[in-house]
């Protein structure tokens, strides 16, 4: 694993290059629950208002545009888990490229693993 | 819509209990669905790892902000953790749900036991050479440098951590946290910001799994992740003012009896 010895020096140098990345998660994050929170009350508000039922199962992949296209409750909401659970592999993703910027090899390979485990998880699944 | 509205209140109130009391919303929810409601406990293990991957991005955003997390720690024991979560979500598929309870029940008489320990200051937390961090301690002001120790053993207990996270919907924290801070040397603050930072990704691993196989029911699964959500949100803002003896105890109680009744529905036959 790494050793790091630091001089004064390279751990201000290490602080602005943490930075970088930790802003990066920080937004991501936030983006990502930001936009399915709001996915999620919209379905929930359109539901009381137009007196729409909430299916008690997610519609199959082909069936969520067209749902959401007719603003139908449950194509917001499905939208919405689907952000939800994107967020966090889409941080991942994000941390593979920042690292591949960083030309940190080390850490761009072991968040690509992690990374590749969740793919295989959606296959397996 | 009812019931929907009813089961948002609960998810609020665990949520505001959760985040004070340290905890994820998973070991009250699925215990709370399924009870109440008579739901699944396939489906309450579905609707609790979608509000378990929300209550991670939000608090995980304010703790990254905040600089608490150590990111590359946290990305190399998730390897371990997602491994883990992948097995442990495709177990669940395929177990009977009476073992389910069953399994469910020792982890809440485990988390129950872990509440009334002492809690053990921090064993001196210093720089190890192996991924060294340091973060500035929102108390005092000043900052603080430690190390990793026996990262070997911890990604292990990751492995386990991740595998309880799939099978059962909870955000395996418990299990990670006292590893954290009592084997690989971490400060209690960097530990908690590590190991909710991993619980997004582990969670997201085995929800593509359950959303797969037809168990996020949309009419329990939105309620639940809003309310435990704004719940966790007002929690953790509150939660410095009533770090209440008494409440921890009644807190533990709670768990005991939820405990019992995994117990009672895993001999029931757990319908």
């Amino acid at each position: 694993m790494q050793t790091i010895s630091e001089t004064p020096a390279e751990s201000g140098w290490k602080t602005k290059e943490k930075n970088l990345m930790e802003r990066l998660l920080h937004w991501m994050l936030l983006i990502g629950i930001t936009i399915s929170t709001f996915l999620l009350l919209s379905g929930l508000i359109l539901a009381v208002f137009t007196g729409q039922p909430i299916p008690s199962e997610v519609p199959a992949f082909d069936q969520i545009i067209p749902e959401l296209l007719a603003y139908r409750p449950i194509g917001f909401l499905t939208v919405g888990i689907l952000v939800l659970i994107a967020t966090p592999i889409l941080r991942v993703f994000g941390s593979v490229l920042a690292f591949v910027y960083e030309r940190d090899w080390r850490y761009a390979g072991i968040t690509f693993i992690v990374l590749l485990i969740v793919i295989l998880s959606i296959f397996l699944g | 819509m009812e019931n929907m509205l009813l089961i948002a209140l609960i998810g609020l109130g665990v949520g505001i209990l959760g985040s004070m009391m340290g905890i994820g919303g998973g070991v009250l929810i699925i215990p709370l669905l399924t009870g109440l409601f008579g739901l699944p406990i396939k489906t309450a293990i579905g609707a609790s790892i979608i509000s378990v991957i929300a209550t991670s991005s939000a608090a995980g955003a304010v703790y990254v902000g905040k600089g608490l997390t150590n990111t590359r720690l946290a990305m190399v024991m998730e390897i371990a953790t997602t491994l883990g979560a992948m097995a442990g979500g495709i177990t669940a598929i395929l177990l009977k749900p009476n073992l389910l309870f069953a399994i469910f029940g020792i982890v809440l008489l485990y988390v129950s036991y872990n509440m009334g320990r002492p809690q053990k200051q921090d064993t001196n937390p210093s720089p190890t050479g192996l991924m060294d961090e340091s973060y500035i301690d929102p108390q005092s002001g000043k900052p603080v440098q430690y190390g990793i120790q026996k990262l070997p053993a911890g990604l292990g207990i990751s492995f386990l951590a991740g595998n309880i996270s799939g099978l059962l919907g909870i955000g395996g924290g418990v299990i990670k946290v006292p590893v954290m801070t009592l084997l690989m040397g971490m400060p209690m603050r960097a530990a908690v910001a590590t190991s909710n930072f991993m619980i997004g990704i582990t969670a997201a691993t085995s929800a593509v799994i359950y959303y797969q196989n037809g168990y996020i029911n949309p009419q329990i699964a939105v309620p639940t992740a809003l309310g435990v959500l704004f719940g966790a949100q007002i929690g953790s803002r509150i939660a410095g003012r009533m770090r209440n003896q008494q409440l921890k105890q009644l807190f533990r109680w709670l768990l005991l009896f939820f405990s019992l009744q995994m117990f009672y529905r895993a001999i029931t036959g757990g319908g």
